[in-house]
């Protein structure tokens, strides 16, 4: 019996070790991206959100972008996938890299609200509507393209004895310039938007900085109204939340380091995968 | 080293121009708050199990309650605490319907994983002091209980010391990972100013320094209270 177990136990040892091998001599690159993000499903293919996947590669999870760019420049990963407005943040912060200014994706950011709070969306939608027409919305967005302009402001704290007078908003405050921490202050687009919606709603507002894996999950529970985090619209997040009409158009980019030249002639998403198909051969 | 003084610029613009100090003490003073308040649930919790794991099976409640107390332990032992961060703030509160606090769901949950460590260091402990200490005080007329409270546990105290120590130091640590259920932590406050200026090697190696200091403190007081147990032993 006992020889038996031995033997068991070393053919499971030496099949692990064959597995890990034979895992790591398989052709795939890596593509950086940032944890259950909209680049991690383009990267790996997912049914729900209609991407095929990028053939040959497969994605690392980072907590934010900047730190998938960090690795990147270590060589762990080879290019990093990113929204546009995240990346082109990266390439103006970080030396050594660029974007790749081709949208790999058509997509929209909207804010997830409560199911059990439709007189909510009604009335964030109504808002959003307003800020649309009035111009307040463009201004938040081009305070954040020139950097002039910008509120940062402190949150509420959470008080379950004034759930109906707070509105409390779940993000991830590693996603500028759509949300992050700007000293002890919260700082970025959807932030301010959240700011705006709070104001003309009469509510205090409190931000819940968690990870972007957490934020549509957190809606509904623990009092939290609304999940604001460059939300992409898309099947899977409206089990969990009702969204918003959408306020802003985003798309995914390729990050590269700056003296890579393969993507030069690159105009079309198209041709970008094209690029990166050749690469994996 | 061109770019380090400009790292050095970033960090300090945002650590205490703009203020990211404040969210940094705040979340240094969570992480102790939790590790603090989660030792004293788990040591009054891991005290309770270790005696009911002590006590003579001859009662059923004391079966059942030993079976219970197997349980508990296997559970809090078996899983990771983010998984049982998780499991409580986001699956169990909304199952009960109540609301509460991050920090309140945190404290718990660190106070019920350490109870599962405290309760093996407390048995550990307890069995280490001689049975005839315990058979003396009831041979005197003592009853089991303040047999127990007064002979017994505070001699096992004396010698775990240096043990529940160690799993204060490892709470400390652990309570790193509390930004997943949205609490702002030391980890926490330190990685937004990684991540509003993409610069990772100040805030990192700062956050370390954090802990480590931390933590010698830590070390030195349980040090100074080790001594002071020690008085009445007979030096060498």
């Amino acid at each position: 019996m006992k020889k038996l177990i031995s033997i068991l136990l070393a053919a499971v040892m030496l099949l692990s070790v064959a597995l890990t091998v034979a895992s790591c001599s398989g052709k795939e690159i890596y593509l950086g991206v940032q944890s259950g993000t909209t680049g991690q499903y383009y990267v790996d293919g997912d049914e729900d959100w209609g991407f095929d996947g990028i053939k040959g590669y497969a994605s690392k999870g980072y907590s934010n972008g900047g730190l998938a760019v960090a690795d990147m420049k270590n060589g762990a990963v080879k290019y990093v996938v990113i929204d546009e407005q995240p990346a082109k943040q990266l390439a103006q912060k970080v030396a050594g890299i660029k974007v790749i200014d081709v949208a790999l994706t058509e997509e929209e950011y909207a804010f997830g609200v409560d199911k059990n709070q439709p007189e909510l969306l009604a009335s964030i939608n109504a808002i959003l509507a307003e800020m649309k027409t009035s111009g307040a919305l463009d201004a938040i967005v081009a305070a954040y393209a020139t950097g002039d302009g910008i509120k940062p402001f402190t949150s509420g704290v959470k008080d379950p004895a004034k759930a109906d007078k707070q509105l409390v908003v779940a993000t991830n405050a590693a996603f500028a310039p759509f949300e992050y921490k700007d000293g002890d202050k919260f700082a970025g687009i959807d932030m301010e938007i959240a700011a705006y919606i709070a104001e003309k709603l009469g509510m205090e507002l409190v931000i819940e900085d968690m990870e972007f894996d957490s934020v549509v999950s957190s809606v509904g529970k623990n009092n939290v109204d609304v999940a604001m985090a460059g939300l992409t619209v898309n099947e899977t997040r409206k089990e969990f939340v009702n969204f918003t009409s959408s306020y802003y158009n985003a798309a995914q980019m390729l990050v590269v380091p700056a003296d890579n030249t393969d993507f030069n002639a690159c105009k079309t998403a198209e041709d970008v995968l094209a690029v990166l198909a050749e690469q994996a051969k | 080293m061109g770019s380090l003084s400009s790292a050095w610029n970033v960090f300090y613009e945002q650590m205490i121009t703009k203020g990211g100090y404040k969210t940094a003490l705040q979340g240094l003073f969570t992480t102790i708050e939790i590790a603090v308040l989660g030792l004293v649930i788990g040591i009054i919790l891991g005290t309770l199990i270790a005696l009911v794991k002590v006590m003579p099976k001859n009662n059923p409640a004391v079966k059942i309650g030993s079976v219970i107390c197997d349980v508990y332990v296997g559970f809090f032992r078996g899983t990771p605490m983010v998984v049982q961060l998780l499991l409580g703030y986001f699956v169990l509160l909304p199952m009960l319907g109540v609301s509460s606090d991050a920090v309140v769901v945190a404290i718990i949950i660190f106070g019920l994983n350490s109870g599962a460590y405290v309760s093996e260091i407390m048995r550990a402990g307890i069995q280490s002091v001689d049975p005839g200490q315990l058979e003396a005080g009831r041979a005197v007329g003592l009853p089991f209980w303040p047999a127990m409270l007064k002979i017994v546990i505070p001699q096992s105290i004396k010698n775990i010391l240096p043990t529940l120590g160690n799993e204060f130091i490892v709470l400390i640590k652990e309570t790193s990972v509390v930004s997943f259920i949205a609490v702002v932590d030391l980890t926490k406050a330190f990685k937004s100013i990684g991540d509003a200026t993409y610069e990772y090697i100040l805030p990192y190696v700062m956050l370390a320094l954090v802990y480590l200091i931390l933590v010698l403190f830590v070390t030195y007081l349980i040090k100074l209270m080790e001594r002071r147990l020690r008085r009445n032993e007979r030096t060498v």
